[in-house]
């Protein structure tokens, strides 16, 4: 019979077997998560095998980022980590020194949570100014760490989005409010009314791509264009993992994550347009 | 198909699971033996096998012999494709257990609110009446096939009764006509044991839910878990569910199970799936060949390694890897497995081409075709609608007569076999053949070759069609009630080496084994366990003429088909033949098939009065059956004529027939039934008769 406690599995290619069949499951949800188990997943690769020298460091290195970038395809923030670390290793092996190498993977993942935080604490404040309106769209866990920091020392609006057919916008908007923060809900088609009366647009991406353009949840696209109509200035916040250095002309790149339609359609929609064969 | 559930399995976090094989074991067994679960710690996959269950009832009570669950489990069919998250549900289970152990079984159910969702998939009608406070239910009817035919063969809706009474003792009835049984359910140990006790229970709906349903004296609950809107589930129980849930699969509504999520392991070549997505549902994997004068339309998926022809169309279709279409094909909604050839100008409306089959230049498959493995359609051929075109089997029912008419006709029974992987649903062609061979005996061979030219060529059966990996894919009655219970079988008369090595060794033809037809997939030891005719040869009855070689070979496979889960049974009778080889493995594989009654049969071998005795045990068998309802009816039409094939071929003399009813005389009402059937054909056996003498020459 099965254990109760689960043992730690014992060898580095079940590790990343695992990680593989949870990122193909869509059990890791979001970028950040994403990120981190592919900054852990490393440091195992650093502490469960021992390398010689920093090429064949390298190479372990690609295999395992190849085969977990392949898993979701769509979740770029895998590859970015994969690069960084890669990075670090060159960096590290210029400098020769071979102890250090498990140090410089350790500092990616916490690097990256700390300097978030540090950066919103810092900047939010300089970007709001007192009595804005800052319009948003759908949810997005930057933005909404973002905004809650700066309520802190700022007074300002919010007006969030919807989002349809999510319709994340509402959750933002419950999270924002809970947080002392003054929310306005609209739906996706006021977004341009509203650009009028916005001083500023925030929102969150799922990537952002070496030439500036960014992989966003559906709805952002119209957002930009309608701050663009009105000259609204508009922030994209991502963290550091989110950026890529690819360009949008990769044949790999996929831009889309698609789901299923039972989120948002009646599964029996197949039977409706029964076609007659037998 | 089990990959899906197992990767189901695996996303629910499910620690152990015991598959149950019982028809195709060794492959599934292999199968798992070499997949990712083989060595996966996070959840342990145990084959367990049994060579005599045929049906979900005896699954049950052998596992409950073998004591490996002792807590709650999950009861579901190895061909499930679902996205359901278990936890909460188990959970709830759980918790209605430790408030009351007598809460022994949750049905996890799917809320259909279209009626032709149902029939997408096959599935019967149904009518659940639940206490609407704490999800119990409280009565469960299914709408039998065939209950609702109205005169002239209009359908009318099922007609479910329901007592006043039994509304008036309870606070508030839902009565529910659009929840769909999933066939998941969450079971507690009881449920086994309530098996074990009850030995007659054969399967979970009708049986073991009314059984339980009715002795509500005995405290026993069961509920019912709705599944939410996101949640989908399908069990593929035929091939028109196969058919539909790939479609679901490929609209992803079955996500994260589509195909270019990549879960699902496929050995081989390739290694795992690397699917992509491309808009309006086309899923192509690496190395696909696609020409810029192709249309792929929507919902299209192409496996690695597959060409495609210029200017083809493939619409709805799934293409596995491997493959060849050609120019111009058309395709509509088909399935060609891998290494299938389609050649220029084909066209393939929703059919089945399994792998390594070829269909020729400017063919026509038509819809609800099967074209089996390695079958080879010949060029410009028109498949007629659901033909089932195989290399082996097919017991085809030839009447020769003395005046050397071969009579064919492809009369099939509605045999329907389920084999089992842990608890599938699989028809099978079973027909009875009878072949009779004299001196004709090569013009038999080639006027088979007439009839079996036009659709197929011939090559050698045996091993017959394998199976694809995948899984099977099941047909049962809803494909037969489209209309057509006789389907066509064409093919081979066996191998051309047997036949060679026949004309050598005795200087007279030989009729090849032949094993009957199974659907689609199939596997070698399938095929081999399912249905085998032997050679016959009254061994020690040889004859002064050597020249004539007396063959009977008397197929019988069929199987018992129950509402979901039982396992082909097969029997062969009077296994014998000069061929030592051909018998051995033939033993081993009825020996495979369980079966008291196929040891009794095959024990009985060579001489004319056991013959007899084997057919009448047979027919004893049919008459089981044909109590039971089952498929043992079609048999029993036939048996009139069976019998005057058998004594045609001499297999059996006159005054053993004439006895064996005497016998019978004796005998009980059921068994008489056939003797009734026969009345005919022993009156006419009772009067002298010219033509009747000459073939009186067989002695014991």
């Amino acid at each position: 019979m099965a254990e109760a406690v689960k043992e730690k599995p014992s060898s580095f290619a079940e590790v990343v077997e695992n990680c593989c069949a949870q990122l193909r499951r869509r059990q890791i949800q979001g970028s950040l998560p994403c990120a981190k188990r592919t900054a852990e997943i490393m440091r195992a690769l650093l502490t469960m095998q021992r390398h010689p020298d920093a090429a064949s460091l390298i190479d372990d290195v690609r295999a395992v980022g190849y085969k977990l970038q392949a898993a979701k395809p769509v979740e770029l923030a895998v590859g970015n980590i994969v690069r960084r670390v890669l990075h670090l290793i060159r960096e590290e092996a210029q400098t020769e020194k071979s102890d250090s190498e498990a140090d410089s993977n350790d500092a990616v993942p916490q690097g990256k949570a700390d300097g978030k935080q540090d950066v919103m604490k810092s900047q939010g404040v300089e970007h709001l100014h007192a009595n804005e309106v800052i319009l948003t769209l759908g949810m997005s866990d930057t933005t909404y760490a973002f905004l809650r920091e700066a309520a802190r020392k700022r007074e300002f609006q919010v007006v969030v989005a919807e989002g349809a057919p999510r319709y994340d916008g509402h959750l933002q908007a419950r999270k924002l409010a809970d947080a002392g923060i003054q929310v306005t809900a609209i739906p996706d088609s006021a977004v341009f009314a509203m650009m009028a009366r916005a001083n500023k647009v925030l929102v969150g991406a799922h990537a952002v791509l070496a030439n500036g353009g960014a992989i966003a949840p559906a709805g952002i696209h119209m957002v930009a264009l309608a701050a663009h109509k009105h000259s609204t200035p508009l922030v994209v916040l991502v963290g550091l993992h989110k950026l890529s250095p690819q360009f949008p002309h990769d044949p790999d790149l996929l831009y889309n994550d698609f789901r299923g339609p039972a989120e948002v359609a009646d599964s029996d929609m197949q039977a409706r347009g029964l076609p007659q064969h037998s | 198909m089990i990959e899906y559930t197992l990767e189901w399995l695996a996303m629910s976090k499910v620690e152990e699971v015991f598959v149950f094989c019982c028809a195709h074991a060794e492959q599934i067994t292999d199968y798992l033996s070499q997949s990712k679960w083989a060595h996966n710690k996070e959840m342990v996959v145990t084959p367990v096998v049994s060579t005599s269950c045929f049906s979900a009832g005896e699954a049950l009570r052998l596992i409950d012999q073998k004591d490996i669950i002792k807590n709650d489990f999950v009861l579901i069919n190895g061909d499930t494709v679902c996205n359901i998250n278990l936890a909460p549900i188990v959970e709830a289970h759980r918790a209605r257990r430790q408030a009351d152990k007598s809460n022994i079984l949750t049905m996890i159910t799917k809320s259909v609110h279209q009626p032709l969702q149902r029939l997408r998939l096959g599935e019967r009608e149904n009518v659940i009446c639940l206490d609407p406070k704490n999800n119990r239910l409280l009565k469960f009817h299914e709408a039998q096939q065939g209950e609702h035919e109205g005169e002239g063969s209009e359908k009318l809706p099922p007609l479910f009764k329901f007592d006043a009474a039994f509304f008036g003792e309870r606070d508030s009835v839902q009565v529910r006509t659009d929840l769909k049984d999933t066939q998941i359910s969450i079971c507690a140990p009881e449920v086994l044991m309530l098996f074990s006790d009850n030995f007659d229970y054969q399967s979970l709906k009708p049986d073991f839910i009314t059984g339980v349903l009715s002795e509500e004296e005995l405290g026993n609950k069961l509920y019912i878990a709705e599944l939410g809107r996101q949640e989908y589930a399908a069990h593929v129980s035929n091939l028109r569910a196969y058919d539909a849930i790939s479609r679901d699969i490929i609209q992803r509504w079955a996500f994260p199970l589509a195909p270019d999520t990549n879960l699902l392991w496929r050995g081989g070549a390739w290694g795992p799936t690397t699917y992509r997505y491309a808009r309006g549902n086309r899923y192509y994997e690496q190395a696909v060949t696609i020409p810029r004068t192709a249309h792929m339309e929507e919902d299209v998926v192409v496996g690695a390694g597959t060409s495609i022809g210029e200017n083809s169309r493939i619409t709805q279709s799934v293409i596995g890897r491997n493959c060849r279409i050609g120019k111009n094909v058309d395709i509509l909604g088909s399935y060609v497995l891998e290494n299938a050839s389609i050649q220029d100008g084909a066209v393939l409306r929703y059919a089945l081409v399994c792998d390594s089959a070829v269909v020729g230049p400017s063919a026509v498959v038509s819809a609800g075709a099967v074209i089996s493995h390695k079958a080879v359609i010949a060029a410009g051929h028109h498949v007629p609608p659901h033909t089932r075109v195989s290399l082996c089997s097919q017991v085809q029912q030839e009447v020769s007569l003395s005046d050397d008419e071969l009579e064919y006709s492809g009369a099939v029974t509605a045999g329907r076999a389920a084999v089992g992987k842990t608890k599938g649903k699989k028809a099978k062609q079973v027909q009875q053949q009878q072949q009779q061979q004299q001196k004709q005996q090569q013009q038999k061979q080639q006027s088979r070759r007439e009839g079996g030219d036009s659709s197929s060529e011939e090559s050698s059966s045996g091993g017959g069609s394998g199976s694809d990996s995948d899984g099977d894919s099941d047909r049962a009655g809803p494909l037969s009630s489209s209309g057509s219970e006789a389907d066509v079988l064409i093919l081979c008369s066996g191998p051309s080496a047997q036949a060679a090595t026949a004309a050598e060794a005795l200087a007279m033809g030989h009729m090849p084994d032949e094993a009957t037809l199974a659907a689609a997939h199939f596997d070698e030891a399938a095929v081999g366990k399912g249905e085998q005719d032997c050679a016959d040869l009254p061994g020690d009855d040889e004859d002064a003429e050597a020249g004539a070689a007396e063959m009977a070979a008397a197929a019988g496979a069929k199987a018992a088909e129950s509402d979901s889960e039982e396992e082909g049974e097969e029997e062969v009778t009077d296994p014998e033949s000069n061929f030592k080889r051909e018998v051995s493995e033939t033993f081993l594989r009825c020996v495979k098939l369980r079966f008291d009654q196929t040891n009794a049969v095959i024990e009985l071998n060579g001489l004319k009065v056991e013959l007899l005795l084997t057919f009448e045990e047979y027919c004893s068998l049919e008459g089981v059956f044909e109590a039971q309802g089952e498929n043992g009816k079609a048999f029993a039409e036939i048996f009139e004529p069976m019998l005057k094939i058998i004594y045609d071929a001499e297999i059996v003399s006159e005054e053993a027939i004439l006895a064996w009813a005497d016998e019978k005389q004796l005998a009980e009402e059921e068994e008489k039934v056939f003797v009734k059937k026969a009345e005919r054909f022993l009156q006419w056996l009772r009067e002298p008769e010219e033509s009747s003498s000459g073939e009186e020459e067989d002695s014991d």
